[in-house]
């Protein structure tokens, strides 16, 4: 079911931008991650939001958390007047990000299972190949010679798990809210992950083909280029609001 | 308190998150096999490419007479995939073995010539740039081998000094083993083309240029080469220029090389269906149907009575050439690597499984033994 819903659609996609775009690995890669990440452009845009307002709402929390700090049980009551008065669900920012990870996933193994890296991945590529559309097959295996990459292969040199990390490091601070200095384990806890999160890409990209090192790469820069234009557009919206 | 508390807040995530890159990355133990393993039988005795070792077993009776190395030792050497034959004189396995440390290490092909008698190493290379999918042939004294790096080496047997002068390079990786046929080695590529190059010298003669890409060595009958491509396509080829026969489709790509009983090719497609061709002609004489993928060769037993389709999912089917008609079938668990015959058995060799390999009787499909046996196990 998962081959038939998520990930057939998505390899027979690549497949097509590979043959449509001058048989070049790296803009069939590109094109579905950018195909992938529109597609799921309005669930990414109310995480955002709701987290946005989650935000907004953090001073109020603060102040209710030390008010209550003997009482959990009227703390909890509180919150959740508040959450109802300011019209917000705690969990809304979760059920997009529930939505969206198993695309991602999805977009990652397909990635993965058409670079082919090795002939047990090859043979279960022959199973995701539409027959109705012709001549797909024939672009088996993708040439994966790009510069001084094999992208089937890990970067020898190292460059582009480095890119990998700068650019994840670089996209998780952007993203992640400045957390309040009352909150010390919140704190804490997102300045690790800030650190983890890209020291853990650049070990996968390390240890995977590097055709995934460019799906991170160009993911975060899409993620990036999002964060810019959300907030440009915040902006202008709280400028007309002023005026 | 508060400390251990403190400690325990900044420690546990970051070493959950790593505990899962761990197990994402396969560090979690194990030999995690990039392609399949393979066997070949010659005077009683098999001679397996199995992930750890290499071994030579009693073919009556499953029993080990030598494995290379001793002992199991994966920071030194393999995983083995493929074994090739020089008979009675040596045995060339091919491994992918990991070199530097730790997060930096990177995996590279590596071929080795062991003595048939004792498994003793006699020479040994690891100039490749990718791994070895394929077994090398053995024609004149040399020895001819592919490699995913797009090459194709070859060595003197006696010493494993090159053949060539350089190795001939394909646009493709080259995971079939070649075939040699007096003084050419006709080798097929991902690249999509069948080469026939001269033994001796490595100098191009002639190339084919198929639809798909071409994963397994051609089969030779008379004059006429026939070679199974990822265009869905089967070919039939004059062996002196290349120039094409017939060409006969099937539903799904074409992995491994027919066989023939001199009248009949029989080939299988990724998607299970089993054909029997006219070799003059390429007219379908019929089409079964297995409940598998199909990437091995199948193989005809001794006297042509039984057509044996190896299922990539474990299953191994007994069919009758004449019509198609399944006869028997023997499931098991994991993946079916290879196959080979001798006589009245089959050898069937397994990844992801705990019996790595199986010797069938041929006519009916019966056990005969297994490696490792059950008792050994305990």
């Amino acid at each position: 079911m998962w081959d038939l819903l998520v990930l057939n659609p998505m390899i027979n996609l690549m497949l097509l931008f590979y043959r449509f775009l001058g048989q070049q690995t790296i803009l069939a890669i590109t094109a579905l991650t950018l195909v992938v990440r529109l597609a799921i452009l309005p669930l990414t845009l109310r995480q955002q939001q709701a987290t946005q307002r989650m935000q907004e709402l953090q001073p109020e929390l603060q102040k209710l958390q030390k008010k209550y700090a003997k009482d959990k049980e009227r703390l909890t009551q509180e919150q959740m007047k508040l959450y109802q008065e300011a019209g917000i669900n705690p969990l809304g920012g979760c059920l997009p990000l529930l939505i969206q990870l198993p695309l991602l996933y999805g977009l990652w193994q397909s990635i993965i299972r058409v670079l082919a890296v090795s002939p047990l991945e090859l043979l279960k590529l022959s199973q995701n190949i539409y027959p109705f559309i012709p001549g797909l097959t024939n672009l088996i295996p993708l040439q994966s010679r790009f510069l001084w990459l094999d992208l089937g292969q890990p970067d020898r040199f190292f460059i582009l798990p480095v890119l990998v990390v700068v650019t994840s490091w670089l996209s998780q601070k952007l993203l992640t809210p400045p957390t309040a200095a009352a909150d010390d384990r919140s704190a804490a806890m997102s300045q690790q992950m800030q650190i983890m999160m890209p020291l853990m890409f650049g070990f996968i990209s390390i240890s995977y083909a590097s055709g995934l090192s460019i799906y991170f790469i160009i993911s975060n820069l899409i993620t990036m280029l999002q964060f810019f234009l959300i907030r440009r557009g915040q902006r202008t919206v709280q400028g007309r609001r002023k005026e | 308190m508060r400390k251990i508390k403190t400690l325990r807040g900044h420690i546990l995530p970051p070493f959950l998150l790593l505990l899962a890159v761990g197990l994402l990355s396969g560090c979690s133990g194990g030999t995690r096999p990039t392609t399949w393993t393979s066997l070949v039988v010659s005077d009683g005795t098999i001679y397996a490419a199995d992930l750890e070792q290499v071994r030579a077993l009693d073919a009556a009776t499953g029993e080990v007479l030598w494995s290379f190395p001793a002992e199991p030792n994966l920071r030194e050497y393999g995983p083995f995939y493929t074994v090739a034959l020089l008979d009675e004189e040596a045995l060339f396995v091919t491994s992918y073995e990991r070199s530097g440390g730790g997060f930096f290490a990177q995996s590279h092909g590596v071929l080795r010539a062991l003595d048939i008698e004792s498994g003793r190493p006699l020479w040994e290379f690891t100039e490749a740039g990718g791994e070895f999918v394929a077994a090398g042939a053995v024609g004149d004294s040399t020895l001819v081998i592919g490699n995913s790096d797009g090459n194709v080496y070859t060595f003197h047997v006696g010493d494993g000094s090159p053949a060539w002068s350089r190795p001939f390079t394909t646009e493709g990786r080259v995971w079939a083993t070649p075939l040699v046929i007096s003084d050419t080695v006709y080798v097929s590529s991902l690249d999509h083309n069948l080469y026939a190059l001269d033994l001796a010298t490595g100098r191009e003669r002639w190339r084919f240029e198929a639809g798909g890409a071409l994963a397994a060595p051609p089969l030779n009958l008379d004059d006429t080469l026939f070679v199974g491509s990822f265009d869905n396509k089967l070919y039939a080829l004059r062996r002196e220029d290349g120039s094409p026969v017939w060409q006969f489709e099937g539903e799904n790509w074409f992995w491994g090389t027919p066989t023939t009983d001199g009248t009949r090719i029989y080939a299988a497609d990724v998607d299970g269906n089993v054909y029997a061709l006219e070799v003059a002609t390429g007219r379908e004489v019929w089409r079964s149907q297995v409940d598998q993928t199909v990437r091995l060769s199948p193989a005809l037993g001794p006297e042509g009575e039984t057509l044996l389709v190896a299922g990539d999912s474990g299953s191994l089917y007994g069919l009758d050439p004449a019509d198609g008609f399944l006869l028997w079938t023997q499931s098991g668990q994991g993946q079916l690597a290879s196959m080979a015959t001798s006589d009245e058995v089959v050898y069937v060799s397994r990844i992801h499984a705990s019996e790595h390999i199986q010797a069938f009787y041929i006519d009916n499909g019966r056990l005969l033994w297994v490696y490792p046996q059950p008792e050994a196990e305990e």
